[in-house]
């Protein structure tokens, strides 16, 4: 009867384990598919990178024949990569610490108190999400003209911050009413004011969520060149972005110094997304779920 | 710690715009002028305007020049966006239908007070009367002269005496050339389609099918919305550019080439010419080096004695960029940007550029052939023998109109999404929609 009842065990579970093996077959393969996707072109740049242009030119899509490690100290030195870097590391700078005094204010008003015109104010914040920033690049600019903020990294970066503030406020706010209430109330029954409660409450319990705006915010003025290019002219102030573009000319582009030029650029951003991305996740999903 | 790093936090928040606005500060008496050019840091033309701004710089100790440089692509929207909000730079390169669209707002400089000043007497000695004059629009000349362009059909010679072949002269030939190159594996000709690179040929179509003068008068002329006319010769054209489709004269798939793809396919010997400007073989040398750019020969774009109107002597190029000049500034910064522009006009910026096979100066410049490739010698006595110039279309039509031209009619007569009327009628549509917005 026991060896029945086995086999009869054994006869139900191994279509159900064979359906699970392949589900997980399906899965991993769905997953290699995405990471396949995202790897190639990261490859296929670095292989460029490793070029030379009559390489590129006749191999676009095999391994290098010969490896011109060259080409990283001649874009770094041909385009004063060193400057641009330093400029968008300012305006990264700039961008966070503009959008993390402005946003984590504004969203813990919005999630703590109970005013009149709370949700009114909430959703005037949020629908400068649905405005692309090439929308208002003219009244953009001359504003910026008018008030004397070009060629400047700080108003830049300033512009950067209000273009990031719909969003982060969007999430800041949600990730904010998930904190328990009590919390404050027992902060206020021991004498501690609202700044206080800010300070020492709500940001440290926010980290996630503040760690997630800021990386997003980072990646945004990382890459952004629109506004950069309009905003700065002086050759010294230039952000990376538009160092980059120096390779490509109105005759003869240089695509393999473009690439390593590329592959420079990605690294300080590559390092701050690996070194944030725990609490990146956190943030996003602790504020998608709870929120 | 906390409270600490909250400090941190405030004072740098404080600090940032004190230490980032104190920067920048000039001596009153200097005249600060900008210039804005696509030659960036990154290449040859880049490092000779660095060379003439370090020596400027010395020579006139009381003008600051600040040079912004920025892809052409780039530059074209960052101009068009200060034009609009009236901080252009006060020089700048520009595109041939760039500066008109200025001078139509009356924004820049007319040259000829330049050319008629005894101090700038320079211009008339680097420079033809011709050229000077060269980008004239309604009595206004718009543009300093710079570099010159020069069309060519690229051609593989080696690959033509190997299939026994000739290079085409008619457009016939040019047809009849495609089966023939598809028999030996290869195509007639290539483009880098995925970019749409067909303002060139849309040019030298035109003029062969209708001639210069109706050409003028669609692009800028009375004829601006009579682009489906045929009178104007643009329908004849298509018909023209649908009958090499047809027979095979492009590689398959060539929309999806990008020019990079498309240099790199002719340098692969995959294709047998190449149409497009005299920038080309410097771009094949860069790939195939000296050994393969001294295989290829220049010709003239077929003609076609079938159409009475065509011009078969014209060639697409001529003064399509030049320096213009902002107007509203004051007499100094004008002044300051005048006297710059004609140190980028002169052969000392040009020559050395020539001289590496990568450009042609516009005016008259002491240069060592020798040193240049042969299909760069030949491009360049071509521009100099040329009798008459259609501009490229992209620099010449208005930007809706070119951008319909080459990204819509005629690759979907290559897709076979359009007939040729149904694909004039897009350009057609498009011209009527530019004059409604542009009375």
């Amino acid at each position: 009867v026991q060896r029945e009842s086995v086999a009869s065990t054994e006869r139900s579970t191994t279509p159900r384990s064979a359906a699970r093996a392949w589900t997980k077959v399906g899965i991993y393969a769905v997953l290699i598919f995405f990471a396949i996707v995202v790897f190639v072109p990261l490859l296929w740049l670095l292989s460029s990178s490793l070029k030379s242009p009559e390489d590129l030119g006749t191999n676009i899509w095999g391994p290098p024949k010969r490896f011109m490690f060259s080409n990283y100290p001649a874009a770094w030195v041909g385009s004063r990569m060193g400057v641009f870097l330093r400029n968008s590391l300012i305006v990264a700078l700039v961008t966070i610490v503009l959008t993390a005094a402005t946003s984590s204010t504004m969203a813990y008003a919005l999630s703590r108190f109970r005013f009149r015109l709370n949700r009114l104010i909430y959703y005037m914040v949020i629908a400068g999400m649905m405005i692309p920033i090439h929308s208002a690049v003219i009244p953009l600019y001359v504003i910026a003209m008018r008030l004397k903020m070009q060629n400047s990294l700080f108003a830049l970066g300033a512009i950067y911050a209000a273009f990031r503030i719909p969003v982060s406020v969007f999430i800041l706010e949600a990730f904010m009413l998930t904190l328990p209430k009590e919390l404050e109330e027992c902060a206020i029954l021991d004498g501690c004011g609202y700044a206080k409660i800010f300070w020492k409450i709500i940001m440290p319990l926010s980290r996630d969520g503040m760690v997630t705006v800021l990386v997003l915010a980072v990646q945004a003025c990382w890459n952004e060149l629109l506004v950069s290019m309009l905003m700065i002219s002086k050759p010294m102030l230039k952000t990376l972005p538009i160092g980059i573009l120096g390779f490509i000319t109105e005759y003869v582009s240089q695509y393999t110094l473009l690439c390593a030029g590329i592959m420079l650029a990605l690294v300080p951003n590559l390092l701050f997304y690996a070194l944030m991305q725990e609490r990146l996740v956190k943030g996003m999903t602790v504020g998608a779920i709870k929120g | 710690m906390k409270i600490r790093w909250s400090w941190c936090l405030a004072m740098l928040f404080l600090l940032l715009p004190v230490a980032l606005f104190a920067t920048g500060q000039q001596p009153s008496k200097v005249v600060e002028i900008r210039f804005m050019s696509p030659w960036t840091a990154d290449n040859l033309a880049g490092k000779q305007v660095a060379g003439i701004l370090e020596k400027f710089g010395a020579d006139h100790p009381n003008i600051k020049v600040v040079h912004d440089a920025l892809p052409s692509a780039d530059l074209r929207t960052k101009l068009t966006v200060e034009m609009a909000a009236n901080n252009p730079p006060n020089a700048s390169w520009a595109m041939l239908n760039y500066a008109r669209e200025f001078a139509k707002a009356d924004k820049i400089l007319d040259w000829a007070t330049v050319y008629a000043d005894p101090k700038h007497k320079e211009y008339k000695e680097w420079f033809d009367e011709a050229v000077l004059k060269s980008s004239t629009y309604k009595g206004i000349i718009m543009m300093g002269p710079i570099e010159a362009h020069m069309d060519g059909l690229f051609y593989n010679d080696e690959l033509f005496k190997k299939f026994g072949l000739s290079v085409p002269k008619t457009w016939d030939d040019f047809v009849a050339l495609a089966p023939k190159a598809k028999a030996q594996g290869v195509a007639a000709t290539i483009t880098g389609g995925k970019d749409g690179r067909f303002a060139w040929l849309a040019s030298a179509l035109l003029a062969r099918a209708g001639g210069l003068d109706n050409a003028r008068e669609l692009a800028v002329g009375n004829a601006m919305d009579q682009w489906s006319n045929p009178k104007y010769g643009f329908p004849q054209a298509m018909q023209k550019f649908k009958q090499f489709v047809d027979a095979g004269g492009y590689p398959e798939g060539v929309l999806g080439i990008s020019q990079q793809e498309a240099d790199a396919s002719f340098v692969q010997e995959k294709a047998l010419t190449y149409y497009e400007g005299q920038w080309r073989p410097g771009n094949f040398k860069s790939i195939g080096g000296d050994a393969f750019v001294n295989k290829l020969g220049r010709a003239n774009f077929p003609i076609m004695p079938d159409m009475p109107n065509g011009d078969t002597e014209s060639s697409v190029g001529g003064m399509i960029c030049g320096l213009i000049i902002a107007k509203q500034y004051p007499k100094e910064q004008i002044d300051a940007s005048i006297e710059f522009c004609k140190v980028i006009s002169s052969p000392a910026m040009y020559g050395p550029l020539m001289a590496q096979g990568l450009n042609i100066y516009a005016g008259k410049a002491a240069w060592d052939p020798s040193k240049v490739s042969p299909v760069f010698r030949q491009t360049v006595e071509a521009f100099r023998s040329a009798k008459r110039f259609i501009p490229s279309m992209d620099t010449y039509a208005p930007p809706p109109v070119d951008l319909a031209i080459k990204n819509t009619a005629m690759p979907g007569i290559i897709t076979g999404q359009f007939t040729v009327d149904q694909a004039v009628e897009e350009v057609q549509k498009a011209a009527v929609e530019y004059l409604k917005t542009n009375k």
